[in-house]
């Protein structure tokens, strides 16, 4: 089969955005977020892998564009992003100084450059809060869920600094609950489908755990680590 | 002593084979344990199966086999993904006790895969909100088919990721 070429539809994604930042009901009238209300697996799943790609995408773009526009005179550079989350709600401030300083800032920075970026990085980490709600509601039946679900939970967990706590608080009961039906399935299955899930599993775990210890469920991690051992064991020959 | 099982069981080519045994009764002085594996032509006059040693075990120890000493042996899907012209199996494990050797097997019939088939995706381009029709007529198999899933991947050489699954019949989706 011919490789399929597919752009990104911009103008679906500021739409998007653009009825977040309006209202509920605007939102509601989205076309994707009507898709997203489907309950349907597969619809869930692609729509959100896709959105979370774009959104990692152009969270990188964000910030090489804050790094560039600040490092002209600037070599080399660290920049430091400060998360803190004031009643609930998140913000992050970014300071810049050169490497090896302390972490007070010294240097002229371009304000308007960062101002775009917090407020693209907040608008973001909000609408990840608002769609990981439709993967956490998604039935969990067989292997094939499982594997679908863990992987969307990958790609929306992927950009750690867009990850709000409540975000990551909801991911990382998901993939609990994933691991939990994966280890209960996992001698009737095959092998590799274990191995494939685990790992996604594995994956949304560490993407969590860069949030915050205080976040993460340590029981994610350690059916993670439960169903690595059991990938072991395969391997070396027990049934 | 052991009973050898000689009931053919179906396996998919796509999957490890993870075998264990047991030693049922006086079995303090084992002396060692052993797996083989034998490749099976069947015989279509007499309807009985010739079986012939599988030799390049050794070679692959490690690599397509785990355990072979031992009571656990696994055999990976290298085996039959690189020897798709062998359709029969025979394992078997052979223990060496100091007076004598008592033996049993199990043995597999590969899984034949979906054949006379085709799969196609309209349009062939399109945007992330396009909906793309994935069609796969005409796919036949003496067992039947269950479901289909469809697996993507963004860029070649990387894994697939899961990108949709369904009953049997038509599936689309949006990008």
């Amino acid at each position: 089969m011919s490789s399929i070429v597919v752009t990104v539809d911009s103008q679906g994604i500021e739409n998007l955005i653009g009825s977040f930042q309006t209202s509920s009901s605007a939102l509601n009238r989205n076309p994707l977020v009507r898709l997203l209300f489907s309950g349907n697996q597969n619809v869930v799943g692609q729509i959100l892998a896709s959105l979370a790609q774009e959104f990692n995408q152009m969270n990188s773009h964000n910030v090489d564009t804050a790094v560039a526009s600040n490092s002209q005179d600037i070599s080399p550079i660290q920049i430091h992003v400060h998360r803190s989350f004031l009643g609930g709600i998140p913000a992050a401030s970014i300071s810049i100084s050169p490497l090896g300083s302390s972490s007070l800032p010294s240097m002229p920075l371009n304000e308007s450059a960062l101002v775009a970026y917090t407020r693209a990085l907040n608008s973001q980490a909000n609408i990840r809060d608002y769609l990981m709600n439709f993967v956490t509601d998604l039935l969990i039946t067989t292997i094939n869920s499982i594997k679908l679900q863990s992987s969307s939970l990958v790609q929306m967990t992927g950009a750690t600094n867009q990850l709000t706590r409540t975000a990551a608080s909801l991911a990382a009961d998901k993939c609990h609950q994933l691991a939990v039906a994966l280890f209960s399935m996992a001698r009737k299955v095959s092998f590799e489908d274990v191995q494939i899930a685990s790992r996604q599993l594995t994956q949304c775990a560490t993407n969590v755990v860069t949030v915050g210890e205080d976040v993460v469920s340590d029981i994610v991690k350690q059916y993670s680590r439960r169903l690595m051992d059991h990938c072991k064991l395969e391997r070396s020959s027990w049934i | 002593m052991c009973v050898p099982n000689l009931e053919f069981q179906l396996v998919n080519p796509t999957t490890q084979v993870a075998l264990y045994a047991v030693c049922i009764g006086l079995c303090l002085d084992i002396e060692s344990i052993r797996w083989n594996i034998y490749q099976g032509s069947a015989n279509s006059s007499s309807n009985s199966t010739k079986w012939t040693l599988f030799s390049p075990m050794t070679a692959y120890e490690n690599s397509w086999f785990f355990g072979i000493p031992t009571t656990n042996f696994t055999a990976t899907n290298q085996l039959f993904l690189s020897n798709p012209q062998i359709s029969l199996w025979r394992f078997e494990v052979v223990y060496t006790f100091p007076a004598e050797s008592s033996t049993s097997a199990l043995n597999f019939i590969i899984n034949q895969a979906p054949s006379n088939g085709s799969c196609l995706i309209d349009p062939p381009s399109g945007t992330t909100t396009t909906l793309f029709t994935v069609s796969c007529p005409d796919w036949f198999d003496a067992d039947g088919i269950n479901d289909y899933s469809l697996y993507g991947k963004t860029i070649p050489g990387r894994e697939s990721n899961s990108i949709g699954y369904s009953q049997h019949g038509r599936r689309t989706h949006p990008n």
